[in-house]
């Protein structure tokens, strides 16, 4: 195999970042120009209620600068939030940034502690439904996990608590007891929101799982492996499935920028004090300055794991090293 | 394989392309769909003339019965009947997504098509678009332009065509690109059909599995996305008896009345099984075509 030289490497993950950056530029452009594409007057009535005289509305539009033109009211919001000055909630009256940063947190937890239950369980899943192909199981598991990858998250949130929440008792009917409640409470509370994220990620990765592992089970070096004499489990694991492993690292990593987008739901099913469900308030009292801080934080970090899977992904494939993409 | 030859076999063949556009329906999975599909669509259509009480009515029963009163579902804080809202709401759910996917199918479509053809550097441009716009997560995308554009059925369907049509094009262009590089495409640029001609008569119809397949799968996405807005209070507004606000309408008296949830929401979750089940069939039957 070719050696690789450091020059290669250092412009490949040049060029991932360059992509990155390029993502997290558009997003910038499509939050400021989302929220602010109503006429100013819009936005400070939106702001402020509607019981305002005229003056006041002057004021806050003097105060935020909304008669510039956009372009200059554009820069002046990135190069503000670049710097970390994310700007003031015109709702609640207070900085954006320190109500950020808890909440995500506990939406990064959400997705990890999600994440840790879902990949092992799917990946057994996959590699049971690999090597038993084309029977009744398979096709009756398979069919099964593409009904539940088809609901949508507010659907399987619900149902869980209907079950262990309402019916049996088991478990708290929502998460609010984050903001207030006792260690265990606290602990309690993120169970049936990771559980809802568990159920909707899992039928993704078994199912790649399963196609990428029953290629490599037929493959030759696998065949002859076993032909060779060696045991059933490590022409399993040895052969069939490290072969497998850069299709399911990729669906784990799909399934992990998908989570973060899918605690924006889950955490407004379950009242759980996160950023997404900062992102959706906000939407509906109109903050812009909380929408643009929340959204462009979901942003970036999608964007961050983005870059940083891709750069695994080729560490684990040599094959894919020094390629262009 | 000229759509316009008249030889037997030319017949013949068009005859089996035509049954192969149907054996979706009849693995395991697809008669799955396409039942629970029918039911549904039974339901949203005939449902709003079987509904027992006006479902916009208040006061037709006690407020926030449950369902022991005599209302199948009980009924909500204004003592409107549920079952009556519940049979009424379903047309938004079915309609709103299939425009949605339609308007963005035909946008990310033609570009997709168009670039496929065309190739060079218009095409790349168009690809790199995509993929930029499909870096960004969806609902982070439907989120931000719904909180600038405010909700409407009508921005709601623009918002997710604006969502779907890249995906759809990279899609669309993907498989456009495999068909394009076959003779009979190339013969029929050589004999110098019009662009139109090749694209809709030589590519499209042999790209259509992998087409078909993924507006399937897309519906199911619009589908989940327009009820969870409406959850989420950003799609449809009270007093619409939409399934989504049903739901999130139900969510506050789940502990007294948990049907009034399970009901609208099992039912959005089976039609967007179904899609996906006929995604899946579609998928299957294609790539057996092709082995």
């Amino acid at each position: 195999m070719k050696q690789i030289g450091a020059k290669t490497k250092a412009r490949s993950a040049l060029r991932y970042l360059g992509s990155a950056l390029l993502t997290l530029w558009v997003i910038s452009v499509l939050v400021f120009a989302g929220t602010n594409i109503r006429p100013a007057e819009d936005v400070a009535r939106q702001a402020l209620g509607r019981t305002v005289t005229e003056s006041q509305l002057q004021t806050f539009i003097d105060e935020n600068g909304l008669d510039r033109p956009l372009p200059q009211r554009y820069a002046s919001w990135l190069g503000d939030f670049v710097q970390g000055d994310w700007g003031e909630s015109a709702v609640t009256g207070r900085p954006v940034r320190p109500a950020i940063v808890p909440r995500l947190w506990r939406s990064l937890l959400l997705a990890l502690a999600a994440a840790l239950v879902a990949v092992p369980i799917s990946v057994l899943l996959g590699i049971f439904m690999a090597r038993r192909r084309q029977r009744r199981s398979d096709v009756a598991t398979n069919v099964f996990l593409a009904g539940i990858s088809a609901l949508p998250e507010f659907v399987v949130g619900l149902a869980l608590t209907t079950v262990f929440a309402v019916s049996l008792g088991w478990l708290p009917v929502d998460s609010t007891a984050l903001t207030f409640g006792s260690a265990s409470d606290k602990v309690l509370a993120y169970v049936l929101p990771a559980a809802t994220l568990v159920i909707l990620v899992v039928p993704y990765i078994a199912r790649v799982t399963r196609a990428a592992v029953s290629e490599t089970l037929q493959a030759s070096y696998t065949r002859a492996a076993v032909l060779r004499g060696l045991q059933p489990r490590i022409a399993l694991w040895d052969f069939a499935v490290r072969n497998a492993a850069v299709p399911i690292l990729n669906a784990v990593a799909i399934n992990f920028i998908y989570m973060l987008g899918g605690v924006i739901v889950v955490e407004n099913v379950f009242g759980f004090p996160g950023i997404g469900q900062l992102l959706v308030q906000s939407i509906g009292r109109a903050d812009v300055i909380t929408v643009q801080a929340a959204a462009m934080t979901i942003g970036a970090i999608v964007i961050l794991i983005n870059m940083s899977t891709d750069g695994l992904a080729v560490y684990f494939t040599p094959k894919l090293r020094g390629r262009k993409t | 394989m000229n759509a316009t030859a008249t030889t037997p076999a030319a017949i013949a063949e068009r005859v089996a392309r035509k049954r192969r556009g149907l054996a979706w329906a009849r693995t395991f999975e697809g008669r799955i769909g396409l039942a629970i599909l029918i039911a549904v669509a039974l339901l949203v259509t005939i449902g709003p003339l079987l509904a027992p009480y006006p479902p916009d009515e208040i006061g037709v029963g006690v407020p926030l019965a449950t369902p022991e009163g005599g209302h199948l579902l009980g009924t909500d804080q204004l003592g409107r009947d549920l079952f009556s809202r519940y049979l009424d709401g379903g047309t938004t759910i079915v309609l709103v997504p299939l425009a949605a996917n339609l308007l963005g199918f035909f946008v990310g479509g033609m570009l997709g098509l168009l670039g496929a053809y065309y190739g060079g550097r218009a095409d790349s441009f168009i690809a790199r678009v995509f993929d930029l716009v499909i870096a960004i997560p969806s609902l982070l995308l439907t989120l931000v332009l719904i909180a600038g554009l405010g909700t409407s059925w009508s921005t709601l369907i623009f918002v997710i065509a604006i969502v779907t049509a890249p995906r759809a094009g990279r899609v669309v262009r993907g498989a456009a690109q495999s068909v394009a590089v076959n003779d009979y495409v190339v013969a029929a640029r050589l004999r110098g059909e019009s662009v139109w001609w090749v694209l809709c008569r030589e590519i499209l119809p042999n790209a259509s599995g992998p087409i078909a397949a993924i507006f399937s799968l897309y519906l199911t996405y619009a589908i989940i996305t327009v009820s969870t807005l409406s959850f989420l209070g950003l799609g449809a507004q009270p007093p619409s008896s939409d399934w989504g606000l049903l739901v999130a309408e139900g969510r506050d008296v789940l502990t007294i009345n948990p049907w009034a949830t399970l009901v609208p929401a099992f039912s959005i979750g089976l039609l967007a099984i179904a899609f996906t089940l006929i995604a899946d069939s579609i998928d299957r039957r294609t790539a057996e075509g092709e082995a």
